[in-house]
């Protein structure tokens, strides 16, 4: 009865039973283990290098470093040009992902009922910012928004980073209603409820998590975007990483790797709070802990 | 993929036809209205300066000198000289090798992530979701750090009697690029792993396989769907990477987003940058169109 038991709980990842103590050291350094340990170490390595050489003695980059100083970090409260920075781009993703959620609900909604032919086509076009390079996109709006006045300004920026938001919140929200259908909005309609109140009191209200993850995603990725907003930020208004991009084109020291461990920290914090919701939510389950969407993710290098 | 939309569609599609003249679906008659206004932002944000640059790439000098004739100059002149040739080949196979390298790393890693406990199967996925969400540049300065001349990594290989010269070399956009370009890899991988029934790998298991064996005979074949996405959708994104290269290669890796950059604003040569940021465009898109094909066999 117990072997019964344990065995199903072992399955599929030990085949053999035998003593207690031998199984846990097989299962823990299992050959996958031991190959993953390199892997995951290439993987973290330049988040691990930035983080210890910000605390570096020297005032150059070293790794390892000859001795540990907090010097870097305390600088960092002074610099008014960082702090304008890190403003800007808080507010261009906060801005961005409001943009994208309001633009993007509607088209998912949208995208998912109508019923013709062409929808297809109409979501690639919609999802194209993510196919086009963003160096292509970033000289196109460039040559645009020269014609405007709008390259070097908040208003630009902000345009552009919606550009970029729309493809995650319109998939994932997709993604979303596709999960729930609409069957929830007949019984609204027949007590009496029109069909847009359906819509709104209804369908999302049951998809309010992919709105969020739709929103989060938006978020990031405009706080970590940096070849589009290289091209449109002008003098006095860089974000972020458009600031520790030219920084680190022609010097580099401990106090731009303490400038990075900043990001990374953040990102840390929202990837291990992350990780606490979806385990505790049960979200693991089956499949991979993530929102579900119908494309690649991100922008790349 | 589409397989279980079609249904719910069907019966969307039935629901609109029944409530076509209802007063309920006042406000809400047609759909498509709600499309509009983010269809208005790409289409004067995105498509728009697409089309501009387009039009600017068919002519011939600087910035504003619209007058003169059309002309494919600018594509003849990077297909016809063997420099820009070389820049094309250098994307190129830089594609294919990110993309070879981080399938061969990530299929362990996404096959502890399909098939862990639930508790490591977190920690494995924010270990692969931190890199992804911290930016590019971050990470980038991680690798200058590690490859620089006396770096880590170059003293290491020094120590091995290897001498490389890494920061500023082709090796080194490709080794930071793996890096960078990984999780993507990962994920799909993962997914794809995630969806082969458990119970496929534990019958291979009771006729005997050795697990090394079920990975390759049973797991490898039924998750490369996954792999072709993964790897199309990593060559892609290696082609048009531009930060990386730009830190890590600097001036002396000629690839061919560096080159845009440099003739939209250094040279200000609008037309010529025009003409090589089509031409990336379209490398990306045969890339996708091929990934799109994969994908629906995979449906189907």
């Amino acid at each position: 009865m117990k072997t019964l038991s344990e065995q199903q709980k072992t399955s599929p990842l030990t085949f053999h039973t035998g003593n207690p103590l031998a199984r846990i050291i097989r299962r823990r350094f299992s050959l996958l283990f031991l190959i993953n340990i390199p892997i995951v170490a290439f993987l973290i390595a330049p988040l691990v290098v930035v983080i210890i050489a910000a605390f570096g003695r020297s005032s150059f980059l070293e790794f390892p470093p000859s001795g540990l100083t907090l010097r870097w970090f305390a600088q960092l409260a002074g610099q008014e040009q960082l702090v304008l920075a890190t403003v800007l781009s808080l507010k261009l993703a906060a801005g961005s992902s409001l943009l994208g959620v309001l633009l993007g609900v509607p088209a998912a909604l949208s995208l998912e009922r109508m019923k013709f032919p062409g929808v297809g086509v109409l979501r690639t076009l919609v999802t194209a910012p993510l196919i086009v390079p963003s160096i292509v996109t970033a000289i196109a709006i460039l040559l645009f928004f020269g014609q405007y006045g709008l390259q070097g300004t908040f208003t630009g920026l902000l345009i552009a980073h919606t550009v970029l938001a729309l493809p995650f919140t319109v998939s994932i929200v997709s993604a979303g209603l596709r999960g729930v259908g609409d069957q929830l909005e007949e019984p609204a309609q027949s007590l009496g409820a029109s069909k847009l109140w359906a819509v709104v009191s209804v369908t999302l209200p049951a998809i309010r998590s992919s709105i969020f993850a739709g929103a989060a995603f938006a978020f990031l990725m405009s706080f970590d975007e940096v070849v589009v907003t290289l091209f449109l930020s002008g003098p006095g208004l860089q974000t972020l990483p458009v600031y520790i991009f030219q920084y680190i084109q022609y010097s580099s020291d401990p106090f731009i790797a303490a400038t990075a461990s900043i990001m990374i920290f953040f990102i840390i914090a929202v990837g291990v709070i992350y990780g606490a919701i979806s385990y505790a939510g049960g979200l693991v389950k089956g499949g991979a802990p993530l929102p579900k969407t119908d494309l690649p993710m991100g922008s790349g290098g | 993929m589409a397989g279980p939309g079609l249904c719910v569609d069907g019966r969307i599609s039935m629901n609109i036809n029944r409530h076509g003249n209802d007063p309920r679906n006042r406000g809400l008659r047609n759909y498509g209205v709600l499309l509009l206004p983010a269809a208005v932002v790409l289409a004067v944000v995105f498509f728009y300066p697409l089309g501009l640059m387009f039009v600017q790439s068919l002519h011939q000098g600087d910035f504003g000198t619209e007058e003169t004739a059309f002309t494919v100059s600018n594509y003849t002149q990077f297909i016809s000289d063997p420099y820009y040739r070389r820049m094309a080949f250098n994307s190129i196979s830089l594609g294919v090798l990110v993309s070879a390298m981080c399938l061969v790393l990530s299929y362990p890693l996404a096959y502890a992530i399909a098939r862990a406990h639930p508790w490591q199967k977190v920690v494995l996925t924010v270990i692969t979701l931190v890199p992804l969400l911290t930016s590019v540049v971050v990470r980038t300065l991680g690798w200058m750090i590690l490859l620089r001349n006396n770096g880590l990594v170059t003293s290491v290989l020094d120590q091995l009697g290897i001498h490389a010269q890494l920061l500023y070399s082709f090796p080194g956009v490709l080794i930071a690029l793996v890096e960078v370009l990984m999780p993507f890899m990962v994920l799909s991988l993962s997914a794809s792993i995630s969806s082969i029934n458990p119970s496929i790998e534990d019958a291979a298991g009771s006729l005997g396989a050795s697990r090394l064996r079920t990975f390759k005979d049973v797991v490898v074949p039924m998750s490369l769907p996954g792999a072709a996405a993964g790897s199309l959708l990593v060559f892609v994104l290696a082609v048009s990477a531009f930060a990386t290269p730009d830190l890590i290669g600097g001036r002396t890796v000629k690839l061919v987003p560096v080159l845009v950059y440099e003739q939209a604003t250094i040279v200000f040569n609008w037309p010529f940058a025009g003409a090589a940021a089509f031409i990336l465009l379209a490398l990306s898109l045969t890339a996708v169109s091929i990934q799109a094909r994969v994908l629906d066999r995979q449906g189907s």
